[in-house]
């Protein structure tokens, strides 16, 4: 059996990660995470070029606005606590605050969503233009970061991710905590400032 | 977890393999598949069109979207990853052999050498083109393709495969996967699976690109200028979901080699003893993980405008949008391409001449502020666009961007100065690079003055000028390394006379073609137009011969390694005198670099203080 497949099982069966490996990892989701926000420096800059501070008298500040940002912030609650959960040994209930998360996810997703489908503004006009482009980024990193999670919610309930080996868990927190507040930010671009 | 991971015995695995078809095999298998379900979902079903056509737009976007991944998860994604993320045994097993150079793999020298293969593939197809290309210009009238989009394609196929398959990736997700974690004394990059991944991604998206005329022949070149793309036919579709393929394996690679630099250095391999090549890769890491995503937002954006349609471009009023968000990205590609090649003159030239680095630091700055600088200058590339007041600062950033270059490039030059070097093909490569980036360079500076650009922008200048910096410093450089490194690639040594003449036909042809185009430029020659004026018929008939005489070159010193791959003389463990860790091992593909792991104690560059020192191992 080639060595390779042995570095995999070493991988998978090794219990926890050593405080060397868990600072690499968590270094590599920060190095994702900021490749990722360059396209929200990117398009706060095509917002003010586009649009210049303009705000429509019709902005609906809620759906696709608000509502989808403090979904995804309240969200981050319960994924740090399923943390403290899996901590003590009780994944059971670190599930349940995952499917709570899952389900704000979800909602903020379908906040996103409506006004994606039903824009209110024209989808020609200048602010309807950055308007579509933003709810279009924030739906498709919504739903990675439902997929993310969800991915770890089942490997909960397989005991794949547990006390001793809680990296996943976390790297999902990162990925879902950018989502929130990377929206919130764009929120703020758009429809505050 | 670890209840769940039983280790299988090797029958077991060798059953599974015999079960399974080849994972090449499969992986086009599931992205034939997941192709014609997704498209025909969307073109039959979701989205249909006026005349019920099979393939539209979306649907081929879609389509493709599905095919990536049933080609990933066919070529071992599904049993690397996909099984072994929710539980399920690792059922992969890479033979010792050829054939792990066909599959998934996690070793990072096998992907460094798949990545090897893919981008030498990759400059060959793309040489292919630009062989097709010069043919066409022989004539001053239209012959070898029957209409100007038909060339105009194959300019574009031609610059985005050597921009996006080979520039930016042969000295990175090549020779950088193979190398780096040897050189910093690891065993294994940092994100292994990442690693084996991105490598899937290259042959999709130069597949991608490659098929692109199949749904119509889009004339955008590599820049993909929108909003002007939205009126081109349905190829360019392809162009932006290729390069977004190109791109994001580039950017998996950069991730990768930076947290392998950071974390997996062998104990005592402190900053300051970092390898050359390994500061490179960093700094071109840094400007991918910045910038490859601004230019994926941006060609999504674009893409959008093709399928949805999403006119973003057009509404901000005037094209320049879609040209500061490419050219943000376009200015540190160009030093994404070249930054690993200062790195690894800076690597040959101590060992060639058995002398210590000259200014190290100095070394080091120069790329840093290279990286630093290259976000300044994009402007550059579109003087013809903008008001003479706004010129100022990008023509005056891009001037100072030569300083750090300089620097770079006189630590070469002071560690040459009366260096005892010894003329292999490496060192020869290396100086024919050195000093066909000075011409490069140099035109580099004229170009950013306004006065000149604003003559010789578009014209075949400019194609001189780039084509000096990318075949002329980075391609060359990536022959000096095959060379360099090839002894320790396949343990054989190539053959010195062939190598060197391998050198100077390439560079006799290099210079032939690409010097001449200066001239032809400066004549009015303009790029992008397949006929031209009548009285630049023979010298572009001329550069044409030096470009055959080229291309034939790049394929002598193909069949030159290849043949001595497998036929060299053997080679000595360190047939160089090199300190770099690499050298210190034996290992192949399938082994583990380090047994124990090396414990470093001085830097690499060190050499006693005069004439060479080179003790024969
Ligand atoms: C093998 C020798 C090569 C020859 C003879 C060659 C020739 C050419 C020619 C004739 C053009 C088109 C000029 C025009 O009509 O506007 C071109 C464009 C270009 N080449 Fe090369 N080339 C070679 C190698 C390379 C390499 C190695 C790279 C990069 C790694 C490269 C990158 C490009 C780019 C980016 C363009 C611009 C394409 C566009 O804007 O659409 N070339 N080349
Ligand atoms: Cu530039």
């Amino acid at each position: 059996m080639s060595h390779e497949l042995l570095d995999h099982n070493s991988r998978a069966t090794a219990v926890g990660l050593s405080a060397r490996a868990l600072r690499k990892n968590r270094f590599g989701i920060v190095l994702f995470c900021i490749s990722q926000g360059v396209p929200y420096y990117l398009l706060t800059n095509v917002r003010y070029m586009l649009a210049g501070g303009e705000k429509p008298a019709n902005l609906n500040i809620w759906m696709g606005g608000l509502l989808p940002a403090l979904l995804l912030l309240v969200g981050i609650v319960p994924i740090v606590m399923a943390r403290s959960s899996l901590h003590q040994h009780k994944p059971a209930r670190a599930q349940t605050q995952l499917a709570l998360t899952l389900l704000l996810c979800l909602s903020a997703l379908i906040t996103l969503l409506l006004p994606l489908w039903y824009h209110s503004f024209d989808g020609m006009s200048r602010f309807g233009e950055i308007d579509l482009t933003c709810l279009g980024v924030a739906s498709f990193y919504a739903c990675i970061s439902f997929l993310v999670v969800f991915g770890v919610w089942i490997r909960i309930g397989k005991r794949l991710i547990t006390a001793e080996n809680p990296w996943s868990l976390e790297a999902a927190t990162w990925v879902f905590s950018f989502n929130a507040v990377a929206w919130t930010y764009l929120f703020f671009i758009l429809d505050v400032l | 977890m670890s209840s769940h991971v039983t280790d299988l015995g090797s029958s077991q695995l060798a059953e599974h393999r015999r079960r399974m078809l080849p994972p090449l095999v499969r992986g086009l298998l599931w992205a034939a598949i997941g192709f014609l379900v997704f498209n025909t979902l969307v073109s039959q079903i979701l989205d249909r069109q006026p005349f019920d056509p099979f393939i539209t737009r979306p649907s081929v976007a879609i389509g493709w979207a599905a095919a990536l991944i049933g080609w990933l998860l066919g070529v071992g994604g599904w049993e690397v990853i996909v099984r072994p993320y929710f539980g399920y045994p690792v059922e992969w097993d890479v033979p010792n052999d050829w054939r792990r150079y066909f599959m998934f793999s996690t070793d990072h020298k096998v992907v460094g050498l798949q990545y090897i293969f893919s981008t030498a593939g990759s400059f060959f197809v793309a040489g292919f083109a630009a062989m097709l290309m010069r043919l066409e210009l022989m004539h001053a009238k239209l012959w070898v393709f029957s209409n100007p989009g038909s060339y105009l394609a194959t300019v574009g196929i031609h610059g985005t495969v050597m921009m996006f398959s080979v520039g930016t990736v042969a000295l990175v997700g090549g020779f950088g996967n193979y190398f780096i974690p040897m050189m910093i004394g690891a065993n294994s990059s940092a994100f292994p699976r990442l690693s084996g991944l991105s490598q899937w991604l290259l042959p999709a998206g130069v597949a991608t690109v490659v098929l692109s005329p199949l749904l119509g022949l889009w004339d955008t070149g590599w820049r993909g200028y929108a909003p002007l793309s939205g009126q081109d036919p349905s190829g360019i579709v392809f162009y932006y979901l290729g390069v977004f393929a190109l791109t994001t394996s580039s950017l998996m690679v950069s991730i990768n080699l930076t947290a392998t630099i950071l974390f997996k250095r062998a104990p005592g391999l402190t900053w300051n003893r970092l390898p050359m090549y390994a500061w490179g890769i960093l700094a071109v890491s840094l400007l991918n993980i910045i910038w490859l995503p601004e230019i994926q937002m941006t060609f999504v954006l674009a893409l959008l405008n093709n399928i949805v349609p999403f006119p973003l471009f057009a509404e901000v009023g005037t094209p320049l949008t879609y040209m500061e968000a490419f050219w943000l990205f376009g200015h540190p590609e160009v030093y994404i391409i070249v930054v690993p090649a200062f790195a690894l003159w800076q690597e040959i030239i101590p060992v060639m001449g058995q002398k210590t680095l000259f200014a190290r630091q100095w070394g080091v700055l120069g790329l840093v502020f290279v990286m630093l600088f290259s976000g300044l200058v994009w402007a550059h590339h579109m003087f013809t666009n903008m008001r003479n007041s706004e010129m100022l600062p990008f023509s005056f950033f891009t001037e100072m961007i030569s300083i750090p270059t300089g620097f770079a490039y006189l630590v070469v030059l002071g560690t040459l100065w009366r260096a005892k070097l010894r003329l292999t093909a490496p060192t020869l490569l290396v100086l024919m690079s050195m000093f066909n980036f000075l011409i490069g360079g140099i035109t580099g500076v004229l170009l950013a003055d306004p006065v000149v650009n604003l003559q010789t922008h578009d014209t075949f200048f400019v194609i001189a000028h780039f084509h000096y910096t990318i075949i002329g410093a980075m391609i060359f450089t990536w022959l000096a390394v095959a060379y360099y490194w090839m002894p320790r690639l396949s343990g054989r040594m190539y053959n010195e006379k062939l190598a060197i003449l391998g050198a100077i036909w390439v560079f006799v042809g290099f210079n032939g073609a690409f010097g001449q185009m200066f001239f032809l430029g400066l004549r009015g020659m303009n790029r992008w137009a397949a006929a031209y004026p009548v009285y630049l018929q023979s010298m572009n008939f001329s550069v044409s011969m030096f470009a055959f005489l080229l291309g034939l070159g790049f394929l002598f010193n193909l069949l030159h390694i290849a043949w001595m791959w497998n036929r060299g003389k053997p080679a000595k463990k360190n047939p160089w005198g090199a300190q770099t860790l690499e050298w210190q091992t034996e290992a192949q593909p399938g082994e583990k670099n380090f047994h124990p792991l090396p414990r470093v104690e001085t830097g690499f560059y060190d050499y006693a203080a005069d004439g060479p020192s080179r003790k024969d191992e």
